[in-house]
C-alpha cells in the first residue's frame, strides 16, 4: 500500500495551515482549528476564555441559541477547549457535523459549522458591548467548582498531585486549566486581551477529515474563516527540572477505601530521536497493556490491584505508573514495580513480550486510523513533537526495529524520582 | 445431535445510510448480526448475554427446586470466563495483535474483541472462550483478591456511590438495589460449582447474540460460531426462569442526605417507571421518547436549563440518561450543586411544569433531529454498532429500524408516552454533602 502522508497540506496564510484527509468512510465531517501557543503565561485565561466562547457570538448569543442551532444541525457539535503538551498551550476548536449526504435534503452542514467557528473566532459575543459580565462570574465559580470536584476521581487526583510535585516551577507542574488562584482573579480585560492575542498571533493548525475535496474545504474556510498570517510554528526543545538524586515520597490521606500508588520515573539523558520508540516499546511490555509484565504479576498472579498500568509520556520522558491497592499492599506493590523495572534493565523478557507489544501497538496505530479524532489527534502530535513519520506504519516500522537491548538501555536510565500515596485516614 | 452439514444460514439483508445490516440465527439458535465494512481497518465483536446481576434467583432444566445465587456472581463469572486451563484469554488475543475486554450491566453481559488484523483467528478464539468454561476453586479464590480492589475502588467513586444510593431507595428489596460487582462478604461465598450453574443456565445460544462489524464477511462469521458451538457442546437446550423480584411502585424514600467525602453537594434524582403503566410502549419506543422529552426538557437549549445554569443552581456536571430495558426502566438526573435540595425541589417542579404544559413543537422536532444525526453518526463506529444491534435484539427490536421508530414517533405521542413514565410520586434523590464542617 502507497504511504503517503494521511493528511496533505495547504498553507492558507502564513502560520495557518490545513490538513486535510479525503475519505468516503465516515458518515460525518469533522474539524479541528488548533491555536498553538507556549505552555505557560496566561494559562488561566485562555482556560476561562475557552468557557466564555460557548456564549456564541454577535448574530448568535447565548449557549442556549448555539445548542438550537446544533441541534438544527441533526446533532452537530463545536466546542473550545484549552489542553497541554509538554511544550505548547493548546486553544483547541472542535467541531463534527453528520455528512449532509446521508441527511434528508442533503444540507451543507459543513459550511455551517464553519460559519459558525468564523464567527466565533472574529466576532465573539464576548467581545461586543452588551455581553453579560455576569456570565464570566458564573463560569468562573464553574472552573473552579470543577478544579475543586477533581479530587473526587482518585485516581486523576493521584496523577496530577505526582505531576504537580515531580515538575515543581516548571509550566508543566501547572495544570491546563490554570492555577486555581489564577482561575479566581483572572480580570476580563486580561482575558479578551490574552485570547485575542492567541488567536491573532498563534500558529494554527486546522484538521479536516471527511468526504470533501482540499478545493472545497479551502473554499469554505476562505468564505469564513479568514485567518491572518502569523509566525509558523516553532519547536523547542523540552527542558524540565533535574532528576532528583533520592526519589521523594510524598503521602497524603483521605477518607478512602482502596490506597493510591503513583509512580514517576524520569529518564536520564533523554533523547527523543534515539529513545522515544524503546521507550514505548518497553513500556507496552512493562505496564502498559492487559499482557504487560506488571498486569499479569502484580493483578493476575498476585491479585494485589484491579488497575495497574504504565504509561510513558514522550514530550518530558517520564514513565508513570499507578495502582488502586490495599494500603497494607503499598510496599509489596512498590516493590514489584521496582523489580519489573530492574528486570527490564536487565533486559529480562522474552522475544514473545516484545512481539506481543509489537502487535498491540500496531494495532493502535492501525486502528486510530478508523476515527477521525484519532487520526487528527495523532497528526497533530506529530506535528507539535517534530516527529517527522507521520503515516502508522512508518512509525510502525521504526518500533520493529527497536532491538532488546535499546529497551534494556531506556530502562537502565529510568531514574525513580516522585512517589506519591493517597492513603486512607488512619 | 444431526447436523445438516455444510448447509449455511441464509442472510436477511436490510440496507441504511449506505451500510447494510445482515442478520440471520445458526441452528445452535445464536442470533448473528454482522455489518460489513470494507473501507475500515478494525474489526469488532461481541458476544452478548441476556444475563446480569440482577439475574441471581432462578430455576432452570439442569438443576432442581430454586436457585439463589451470591451477589455480584454474573460479574465473577465474567472475570473467570478468561482463565482457561492452557492459560489467560486475555494475554492470547494479545498475540494475535487483538485487544479484548468484557464488561457485566445489571442485565447483560458482554465479551468483545478488536482488531485492524485478519479478523477469523480472534474471532474463533472469542466464541470458544464464551462457550468453553473452566471454573476452578483455586482460580475462583485468587480472583477474590482482584474483584476485591474492583470494589474498593467503585467504594471511592462518589458518581457510582449517589447512583447506587438512588436504586437502593427505588428498588428496595429488588436485585437493582445491589451492586453489579456485590460485595466484599457476598463474593466470599462464591464457589466454583456456583459459576458453573450459573453458566450451563444463561449461557446458552438462543440466550446470547454475536454482533461483528468490519471488513469480513457474514458468511465466514456465521460458519465460524456454528463450528465452535457445535465443538463445544453447546447446543443443547436448557430451560432458565427468573424469578422476578417485586418491585415497589413507590419509592422507599422521596429523598436522602447522605454525609460523604465529596468537595461540591451532588445530586442524584431517579424516576423509577413501571411498565404495566405504559401499555404498548415497547422499550426503544419509550428510549426514544424519553431521549427527546428530556433534551427538550433538560438540555442545555431549554428554558429549564438555562435558568438553573443562569443563577447558579447547576452546572456542566449535569446530565441525565433514560434507563430502558426489558426488565426495568428508569432515568437519572445528577449534577453538582452548591445546594442539591434545592436544585432537586426546583428539577422536579420545571419537569412538572414540562409534564403538565407540553413542550414547544420546535423544541421536540430539534432534539429529533439530533437523536436521527446521531444514530447516523453510530454507524461510523465499530463498536456503537455493534452494541446497538445487540441492546436492540434483546430488547426484541429490529435495529435497522431505529431511525424510522425516531422518524414515527409524533410529538403527541412523545409527550404521551412521557407523562405515563414520569409521575412524581415516582422521584427519589439522593444528596451527596460533603462532610468537612
Amino acid at each position: 500500500m502507497k504511504e503517503v502522508d494521511l493528511f496533505s497540506q495547504h498553507e492558507l496564510a502564513s502560520g495557518v495551515i490545513l490538513h486535510h484527509h479525503r475519505s468516503k468512510q465516515w458518515k460525518k465531517e469533522s474539524l479541528r482549528i488548533a491555536f498553538v501557543g507556549e505552555s505557560d503565561g496566561d494559562v488561566a485565561e485562555r482556560s476561562l476564555g475557552a468557557y466564555l466562547f460557548r456564549h456564541g457570538h454577535r448574530r448568535r448569543r447565548g449557549m442556549d441559541r448555539v445548542s438550537k442551532y446544533f441541534q438544527d444541525l441533526y446533532g452537530g457539535g463545536f466546542s473550545v477547549r484549552v489542553s497541554r503538551t509538554a511544550r505548547h498551550h493548546l486553544l483547541d476548536m472542535r467541531g463534527m457535523v453528520v455528512d449532509g449526504a446521508f441527511l434528508p435534503g442533503k444540507p451543507n452542514t459543513f459550511e455551517s459549522l464553519v460559519e459558525h467557528a468564523g464567527a466565533m473566532l472574529h466576532e465573539p459575543w464576548f467581545k461586543q458591548r452588551n455581553f453579560e459580565r455576569d456570565l464570566l462570574e458564573l463560569e468562573r465559580t464553574n472552573l473552579l467548582r470543577a478544579i475543586d470536584g477533581l479530587v473526587d476521581n482518585k485516581a486523576q487526583f493521584a496523577d496530577q498531585r505526582l505531576t504537580e510535585e515531580m515538575f515543581a516551577g516548571h509550566p508543566l507542574a501547572i495544570p491546563a486549566y490554570g492555577r486555581r488562584d489564577d482561575v479566581a482573579t483572572a480580570k476580563f480585560s486580561a482575558i479578551v486581551e490574552a485570547l485575542d492575542r492567541f488567536a491573532k498571533e498563534q500558529p494554527v493548525l486546522i484538521y479536516y477529515v471527511g468526504s470533501r475535496s482540499a478545493s472545497a474545504v479551502k473554499a469554505i474556510l476562505k468564505r469564513h474563516l479568514q485567518l491572518k498570517g502569523r509566525s509558523a510554528l516553532r519547536l523547542k526543545a523540552f527542558k524540565g527540572p533535574a532528576i532528583r538524586n533520592r526519589p521523594k515520597t510524598f503521602r497524603e490521606q483521605q477518607e478512602i477505601s482502596q490506597s493510591r500508588l503513583a509512580m514517576g520515573f524520569r529518564l536520564e539523558g533523554y533523547k527523543r530521536s534515539q529513545d522515544l520508540y524503546p521507550a514505548h516499546l518497553g513500556d507496552a511490555i512493562f505496564g502498559g497493556s492487559s499482557s504487560s509484565k506488571l498486569f499479569r504479576d502484580v493483578r493476575e498472579k498476585h491479585s494485589l490491584a484491579y488497575s495497574i498500568h504504565s504509561a510513558f509520556e514522550g514530550g518530558t520522558g517520564t514513565l508513570y505508573v499507578t495502582a488502586g491497592t490495599d494500603s497494607a499492599n503499598l510496599d509489596r506493590v512498590t516493590t514489584l514495580v521496582k523489580r519489573h523495572l530492574k528486570s527490564m534493565a536487565a533486559g529480562k523478557f522474552q522475544d514473545q513480550d516484545r512481539a506481543t507489544a509489537l502487535a498491540s501497538i500496531e494495532h493502535s496505530l492501525e486502528s486510530s486510523r478508523d476515527s477521525a479524532e484519532s487520526m487528527i489527534g495523532f497528526h497533530l502530535g506529530a506535528q507539535l513533537s517534530g516527529r517527522k513519520n507521520s503515516h502508522p506504519a512508518k512509525v510502525l516500522r521504526r518500533y520493529a526495529s527497536v532491538k532488546p537491548e535499546n529497551v534494556a538501555n531506556v530502562f537502565e536510565r529510568f531514574k525513580l524520582d516522585t512517589v506519591f500515596r493517597l492513603e486512607p485516614l488512619a | 445431535m444431526s447436523r445438516r452439514k455444510g448447509k449455511m444460514p441464509s442472510f436477511q439483508t436490510q440496507s441504511k445510510f449506505g451500510d447494510h445490516i445482515e442478520s440471520t440465527v445458526l441452528d445452535c439458535g445464536l442470533p448473528v448480526m454482522v455489518v460489513p465494512k470494507r473501507d475500515f481497518r478494525k474489526t469488532y465483536a461481541l458476544i452478548g448475554v441476556n444475563y446480569g446481576s440482577i439475574n441471581n434467583h432462578f430455576k432452570t432444566s439442569i438443576a432442581k427446586g430454586k436457585q439463589r445465587v451470591p451477589d455480584g456472581i454474573a460479574h465473577f463469572l465474567e472475570h473467570k470466563m478468561f482463565e482457561k486451563k492452557d492459560g489467560d484469554v486475555m494475554e492470547k488475543f494479545s498475540q494475535l495483535g487483538c485487544s479484548s475486554n468484557a464488561m457485566t450491566s445489571f442485565n447483560h453481559t458482554g465479551y468483545l474483541f478488536e482488531t485492524t488484523g485478519p479478523p477469523e483467528v480472534g474471532l474463533e478464539l472469542l466464541v470458544d472462550f464464551v462457550t468453553r468454561p473452566y471454573f476452578t476453586e483455586e482460580l475462583v479464590q485468587k480472583e477474590k483478591g482482584i474483584i476485591g480492589e474492583e470494589i474498593k475502588m467503585y467504594l471511592d467513586d462518589p458518581s457510582w456511590r449517589g447512583f447506587m444510593g438512588v436504586l437502593e431507595d427505588l428498588y428496595p428489596g429488588h436485585p437493582l438495589s445491589i451492586d453489579i460487582a456485590g460485595s466484599l462478604e457476598s463474593i466470599a461465598e462464591i464457589k466454583a460449582s456456583d459459576l458453573q450453574l450459573c453458566y450451563d443456565a444463561f449461557y446458552t445460544p438462543p440466550n446470547m447474540h454475536l454482533a461483528v462489524a468490519g471488513p469480513i464477511d457474514p458468511k465466514t462469521v456465521a460458519e465460524i460460531a456454528e463450528r465452535v458451538i457445535h465443538r463445544n457442546g453447546k447446543d443443547a437446550p436448557v430451560a432458565t426462569e427468573n424469578f422476578a423480584a417485586k418491585v415497589r411502585r413507590k419509592p422507599l424514600k422521596r429523598r436522602r442526605k447522605v454525609l460523604s467525602p465529596v468537595t461540591n453537594q451532588k445530586l442524584y434524582l431517579g424516576i423509577k417507571i413501571l411498565a404495566d403503566e405504559l401499555p404498548n410502549v415497547d422499550p426503544v419506543d419509550l428510549e426514544i421518547a424519553l431521549d427527546i422529552f428530556l433534551g427538550a426538557a433538560l438540555g442545555r437549549s431549554a428554558p429549564l436549563y438555562q435558568e438553573l445554569f443562569r443563577n447558579g443552581a447547576l452546572d456542566d456536571s449535569f446530565g441525565y440518561s433514560a434507563y430502558s430495558e426489558r426488565e426495568y426502566a428508569f432515568v437519572m438526573l445528577s449534577g453538582d450543586s452548591p445546594d442539591a435540595e434545592a436544585l432537586d425541589r426546583a428539577l422536579c417542579k420545571g419537569l412538572t411544569r414540562c409534564l403538565d404544559e407540553g413542550l414547544a413543537t420546535a423544541d421536540l422536532r430539534r432534539q429529533r433531529r439530533k437523536s436521527f444525526g446521531e444514530l447516523v453518526r453510530s454507524y461510523d463506529s465499530m463498536s456503537s454498532l455493534c452494541w446497538n444491534l445487540i441492546e436492540c435484539h434483546a430488547k426484541g427490536v429490529d435495529f435497522a429500524a431505529y431511525g424510522d421508530r425516531v422518524k414515527a414517533l409524533s410529538n403527541a405521542r412523545i409527550m404521551e408516552i412521557a407523562r405515563a413514565a414520569l409521575r412524581p410520586d415516582r422521584f427519589s434523590a439522593h444528596y451527596l454533602i460533603p462532610n468537612r464542617g
